[in-house]
């Protein structure tokens, strides 16, 4: 089965160098470039294909903080890893008390990159509370 | 030999008894020229019924005329005189009660220097017998009169002088008024002592308490001073700081394509693919490049302690520039309305500074999202910059307590509260003015205004 992986992230040329990195993968990447659209095609898509969400921070209509905090509340079986240019400890220890799998720091090298988006999709649950909230 | 000086008492007799005399004398005139005028008119009488006659004449009339004009007179005089004598002697007995009741001592000395009268305060206080001795004598401890003595020049009837006088009655210091007066018939001196002792070295101990305060007040100024520039340099740092990490991010974007591009190269075979990778690495590297060039214009190397003619806009520009670095997020709107503005005498770092600061509290009170505008105009020959936002505004009680050092109303992490101190600081140091509109849930307003330079 070809998992799917949603990347979330304003900078084009960002989400093609993610895409590269994963090339090899099988993974199928689903992009967006802002927090918004990011919603909207997670409500979208059939939520048992998306296994895991990749999500910038600074992004303009809703940020990381506030997408994330909406992935983790609806979709709470979907691990979320974080990932920033913008190295902050303080927002690492909120996101991570949100319940993100891992907060990343770009640059990131396609090794890590590949061994935290594999790690993520196997904690993927598919039993109860796996879609959105009616 | 000179005549016997006659006293007043004496002279008052003698002329009493002219009096007595002169009316005796003329009483028995009068009646013997009555008699003289009217006994040819009567009938003849004997020698003894006209002697009794003349005496019985007499008797009538001199008693009488003794009595109004000199008995009752005399009898007046002397209890008016008794009554004086009483007055004057309770007015004596009362000045004299009320000199040895007063808390100060007294004296009077004649034109050599010599104690006529001692008050018992003074005379207790010098424990010896003072009538007749020399002031100075008896006062001084080293016994030289005071060199500023009034008894140095002639007395001078009703002035009063002032000396301060030291070693006096063992080391103390007096202050002594001396007044001329009329002492029994002769020029004298009233001397009033007043022991000062006391306030004398409560006055040295204050004045070297004052010095001493007056030294530390500068120093903790200097101080103040030294701190206040501490804290401002801090405060830049840590606004720098938030900026630099804000640059991290447009830093790191740009890198980590360079790294999946150079990844890729490593992985790739085909030229044509490893090609465009490169040219994507040669065009972020520049990226980079560029974000590094401007970070550098923002950070001076060191503060000059030159004024310049400073370009507002321009400060506000960078400024603006900063602030966004440190944004977690643009959706924040900027509007920009540059009308032309003076140039202003300043150090432009403290300018962008001040900017810098408004606006980062601006951006903070929009909570990432709202309208941030700036104005500039030109009023009379000065620079005005208004910054408005659309946040949540400064609750009235806190208004003014905006510039107050340490107050703050964010979180502990995110401020020690002395922007706008500093900025106030920073304002108030180029002659300018700031003021701040407000209103809850609304947005704020502030308006900063320079003088600008003045042109020929």
């Amino acid at each position: 089965m070809q998992h799917k992986i949603l990347v979330v992230d304003d900078e084009e040329d960002v989400r093609n160098t993610i895409k590269l990195q994963l090339k090899g993968t099988g993974l199928e990447v689903v992009e967006a470039e802002d927090g918004k659209k990011g919603i909207e095609v997670l409500d979208a898509e059939n939520v048992i294909t998306v296994d895991a969400i990749l999500c910038d921070v600074r992004m303009p209509n809703i940020n990381g903080v506030e997408a994330v905090a909406y992935f983790r509340r609806e979709y709470p079986s979907i691990p979320v890893i974080v990932l920033t240019g913008y190295p902050d400890v303080k927002l690492a220890v909120e996101f991570m008390k949100e319940g993100v799998v891992e907060y990343l720091v770009k640059p990131v090298e396609k090794e890590k990159l590949v061994d935290v988006v594999m790690k993520a999709i196997s904690q993927r649950t598919y039993s109860g509370g796996a879609g959105p909230k009616m | 030999m000179p005549d016997k000086p006659v006293t007043p008492r004496k002279q008052e007799f003698h002329q009493s008894a002219a009096w007595l005399l002169a009316v005796l004398v003329g009483a028995v005139f009068l009646v013997e020229a009555l008699v003289m005028v009217f006994l040819p008119m009567l009938p003849s009488m004997s020698r003894a019924e006209a002697t009794l006659m003349d005496a019985t004449l007499l008797a009538v009339l001199i008693f009488p005329m003794f009595y109004f004009l000199v008995f009752r007179p005399l009898v007046r005089n002397i209890a008016e005189r008794k009554q004086a004598e009483n007055a004057l002697r309770e007015t004596s007995d009362f000045n004299k009660l009320l000199i040895e009741s007063l808390p100060f001592g007294m004296d009077i000395v004649d034109e050599q220097g010599q104690v006529l009268y001692i008050s018992s305060a003074m005379e207790n206080a010098v424990g010896k017998r003072a009538l007749g001795k020399k002031c100075w004598d008896l006062y001084k401890d080293d016994q030289q009169q005071c060199t500023d003595c009034s008894l140095h020049q002639p007395i001078q009837l009703g002035i009063t002088k002032s000396i301060e006088s030291t070693g006096v009655l063992g080391g103390r210091i007096f202050e002594i008024t001396h007044t001329g007066m009329i002492y029994q018939g002769k020029p004298a001196i009233l001397e009033v002592f007043y022991d000062i002792t006391e306030r004398k070295q409560a006055e040295e101990v204050l004045e070297e308490k004052v010095v001493e305060r007056t030294r530390e007040l500068r120093e903790n100024q200097a101080e103040k001073d030294r701190v206040m520039e501490q804290l401002i340099q801090a405060e830049k740092m840590a606004a720098i700081g938030t900026m630099v990490s804000g640059i991290g991010h447009e830093i790191n974007n740009p890198l980590y394509v360079i790294l999946g591009k150079a990844e890729a190269i490593r992985d790739e075979s085909d030229i044509s693919a490893c090609n465009e990778h490169a040219r994507g690495i040669i065009k972020h590297a520049k990226h980079i490049s560029a974000i590094v060039k401007n970070l550098s214009g923002y950070i001076r190397p060191a503060d000059r302690h030159e004024l310049e003619n400073t370009d507002v806009q321009e400060k506000l520009v960078e400024a603006l520039d900063m602030a966004k670095h440190s944004l977690l997020d643009d959706r924040i709107t900027i509007r920009q309305n540059f009308a032309p503005v003076p140039k202003i005498s300043a150090k432009p770092e403290e300018i962008q500074q001040v900017f810098f600061n408004v606006i980062r509290n601006g951006i903070q009170a929009m909570a990432g999202q709202g309208v941030l505008e700036i104005t500039t105009s030109r009023e009379d020959n000065q620079a005005c910059i208004r910054i408005k936002d659309t946040g949540m505004g400064i609750r009235a009680e806190h208004l003014g307590k905006i510039f107050d050092p340490f107050f703050t109303t964010k979180g502990p992490d995110e401020g020690e509260g002395l922007g706008m101190y500093i900025v106030q600081k920073i304002v108030n140091k180029y002659n300018g003015t700031i003021t701040l509109e407000s209103m809850e849930n609304k947005g704020t307003t502030v308006t900063i205004r320079f003088p600008g330079i003045e042109t020929n």
